[in-house]
């Protein structure tokens, strides 16, 4: 496989991550969706690696993944803390921005 | 020769009243009686000055620089100053100091008690200084800014007791009609300057000779101009109605400056700018006798029907500077413009007269009225003030005898001579009208009634009824000295027609108005003409058609600014910026929804477009 064939893949998956975040109603989905773009990237990066003998995207690679477990962490905390005042965790109820 | 020491002379003469005029000003309240000396012997310096160099027949000019501006043809403006003296400006400085003089010794007595009596002979001592400048000057420019100096110390004098509204109000009006005449000279200084490069005025005058071509085409407006200028100073016919009121000054200031010198101004100015007005080509002198015409017979007319003696005096002044300038009008064909002048010597010294005499009665009854119909009711000091009144009516009328004659008919002669037959037969209704008011006035003041009426009056005191008596000797005394060569222009031969048909018309006025007045009671002209003594008596209305103009103009363009303000202003700032603020805010509002998709979409969106535009410009 060749390194264009990685990063088609890893765009489309991105996409589909970016589809999933606007379009789902769920919190959890959401970011479930956010996990599918990072995973994306990742991807993206390590095959970059392979193709072009560079390790310094091997290194990106590891801050992305530290830094997408630290987002889930709060992003589920967040999740609670909706649940906790509204009962619910669909997006449609976080309307208090509305002009 | 001009020596330095006549230059010295000269600097003292012009000088003088300005450091009197400051010495005043620095006075306190504790010496304030000393104003008065002060100004007496600023004035005595000057005078002798003056007279000095009527003697010596000094004639010279300093020609300094001052400024320069640049034109727009490449040319320069240059500005000097310094003085240019001649026979002219030498017969005005005598006039000038001497009646300045005269007018300080009699404001002493006059003015005694009075609040503003330091700021009196100080304003006064300034337009002395601002006369004298304006009749030495020999730059158009200088001469300006001396004439503007003359109307805001008249300004200043006329509302002297500016507590008065009237008074107040007579000196607003004095100054914005002077407005207008100086406006009109300053566009006509400025049209000389463009087409010349000089203000020079004897610069102006070689360049009339040397080449005229320069002023083809504009020296009708020129001479418009200037002559509008001198027209609003001299109170001739649209721009006479500030002399009436400003009556409302002191009756030295009125002696001074609105009888004798700052009216005589604007006929000076003519005189000197004659070759201006006299080019071939240029119709300003036909023009300047018919408003002449007119002046002097309403002059008359309105003299007739009024009631208060200073303001019968302000009429007479406005009727006799009509006579000047149709003089002057006249003088075109003669190329000769002294007959004016000589005339103009002449009413100073006379009207000066009339006016001191006047003040005396005045005083003599603590001002109570200014009426001649009761005036004639003072016991004390009525004799000496008459008796001035008495001879300064015989110059007026051209009595034989006195300087009023003789410059009287000097100006009949050339207006016979060379005049257009209107304009002859207007001088001789002029002349029959002037005796007709004259000996009304004196006539009224003189008969008293019985004692039902007195009215307690008290003697005036010695400084005021020596300069009556100086003026007295000085109008007898001119007609037999020949001490200038304006005399010549008065000259005529003892016994001609001419001078025989106008004093017989002058007797007719005389007997006219001495019949009509001698055992009237009150004015008996009303029980015969209605409606036209009605119209002289609002002097034909001339006061209040220029009032409601200027009102009216004012409220117009009021009305013209509040229409745009309402239906313009107000519409685009109140209705049409607020509601498509608020069209565009609704049209915007519509993104703000609340919901996160939303927001999370149009942020993706936009960090695509931002990428792809990366893209696409790191290609190129």
């Amino acid at each position: 496989m060749s390194l264009k064939s990685y990063l088609i893949i890893s765009i489309i998956l991105f996409c589909v991550g970016g589809l999933g975040v606007v379009s789902r109603r769920g919190l959890i989905s959401i970011l479930i969706s956010l996990e599918i773009m990072a995973g994306a990237i990742n991807l993206a990066l390590v095959s970059l690696s392979r193709y072009l003998n560079s390790i310094e995207a091997q290194i990106f690679v590891l801050l992305i993944l530290g830094i997408s477990a630290v987002e889930v962490a709060i992003g589920l905390a967040l999740a609670l803390v909706i649940f906790k005042t509204t009962k619910n965790i669909t997006v449609d109820t976080l309307r208090s921005l509305k002009w | 020769m001009v020596s330095l020491n006549d230059n010295i002379i000269v600097v003292v003469t012009f000088l003088a009243p300005f450091v009197s005029a400051v010495i005043i000003s620095l006075l306190n309240s504790k010496i304030s009686k000393l104003a008065s000396s002060i100004a007496i012997i600023g004035s005595l310096c000057s005078c002798l000055g003056a007279i000095y160099l009527f003697i010596v027949k000094y004639k010279g000019s300093v020609i300094l620089p001052w400024f320069s501006l640049p034109l727009n043809n490449d040319k320069v403006w240059r500005v000097h100053y310094g003085w240019g003296i001649d026979e002219l400006s030498l017969c005005m400085l005598v006039v000038v100091s001497l009646i300045a003089l005269l007018i300080n010794i009699y404001s002493k007595g006059y003015m005694d008690g009075d609040s503003g009596y330091v700021r009196y002979f100080g304003v006064m001592n300034l337009f002395t200084f601002a006369m004298l400048g304006l009749v030495i000057a020999n730059d158009l420019v200088v001469l300006f800014l001396f004439w503007e100096l003359v109307g805001f110390c008249s300004y200043l004098l006329i509302g002297h007791w500016y507590e008065r509204s009237s008074a107040a109000e007579a000196a607003y009006k004095a100054i914005l009609v002077n407005k207008i005449g100086d406006i009109a000279f300053l566009i006509g200084i400025i049209i000389l300057a463009q087409t010349t490069g000089t203000t020079l005025i004897n610069e102006l005058k070689e360049l009339v000779i040397i080449s005229p071509e320069k002023f083809r085409g504009l020296d009708s407006i020129i001479g418009m101009c200037i002559f509008i200028g001198a027209a609003a100073k001299s109170a001739q016919f649209p721009l006479h109605i500030w002399l009436p009121d400003a009556m409302e000054g002191p009756t030295p200031v009125s002696a001074f400056i609105h009888g004798a010198t700052m009216v005589a101004a604007g006929v000076y100015l003519v005189c000197r700018m004659f070759f201006i007005m006299n080019l071939p080509g240029s119709m300003v002198l036909d023009f300047v006798s018919y408003i002449g015409l007119i002046t002097l017979v309403l002059g008359g007319l309105f003299a007739i029907r009024e009631d208060n003696i200073k303001k019968i005096l302000a009429f007479s002044t406005i009727s006799q500077l009509g006579y000047m300038m149709v003089s002057m009008g006249v003088a075109k064909y003669t190329d000769n413009p002294d007959p004016a002048m000589y005339h103009l010597v002449s009413h100073a010294f006379f009207k000066a007269l009339l006016f001191l005499s006047v003040g005396i009665l005045l005083l003599s009854c603590h001002h109570v009225t200014h009426n001649i119909w009761e005036l004639r009711n003072i016991k004390v000091g009525k004799s000496i003030g008459l008796f001035g009144f008495l001879i300064g009516a015989l110059n007026i009328i051209g009595f034989p005898g006195f300087i009023g004659a003789r410059s009287k008919e000097g100006i009949l002669s050339i207006i016979a001579a060379n005049g257009a037959p209107i304009i002859f037969y207007g001088t001789l209704l002029g002349v029959f009208l002037t005796a007709f008011y004259i000996t009304r006035a004196f006539v009224i003041m003189m008969r008293s009634t019985d004692s039902s009426a007195q009215i307690p009056s008290f003697m005036p005191s010695k400084n005021m009824v020596y300069p009556v008596y100086l003026l007295v000797a000085i109008t007898i005394g001119l007609y037999w000295i020949d001490i200038t060569s304006l005399h010549e222009a008065g000259k005529i031969s003892s016994f001609s027609l001419l001078k025989w048909f106008s004093l017989s018309i002058t007797t007719t006025g005389v007997i006219c108005a001495t019949i009509t007045y001698y055992n009237a009671i009150e004015e008996p002209l009303y029980k015969w003409y209605k409606w036209p003594i009605h119209l002289l008596n609002k002097q034909f209305y001339i006061n209040d058609l220029i009032h409601t103009l200027a009102i009216g103009l004012v409220q117009l363009l009021t009305q013209i600014i509040r229409f745009i303000d309402r239906y313009f202003c107000n519409f685009v700032a109140i209705t049409v910026i607020p509601r498509g603020i608020d069209i565009l805010a609704r049209f915007l509002r519509i993104s703000h929804n609340g919901v996160i998709q939303m927001y999370t979409l149009a942020g993706v969106l936009s960090s695509v477009i931002i990428i792809l535009g990366v893209i696409v410009l790191l290609s190129k």
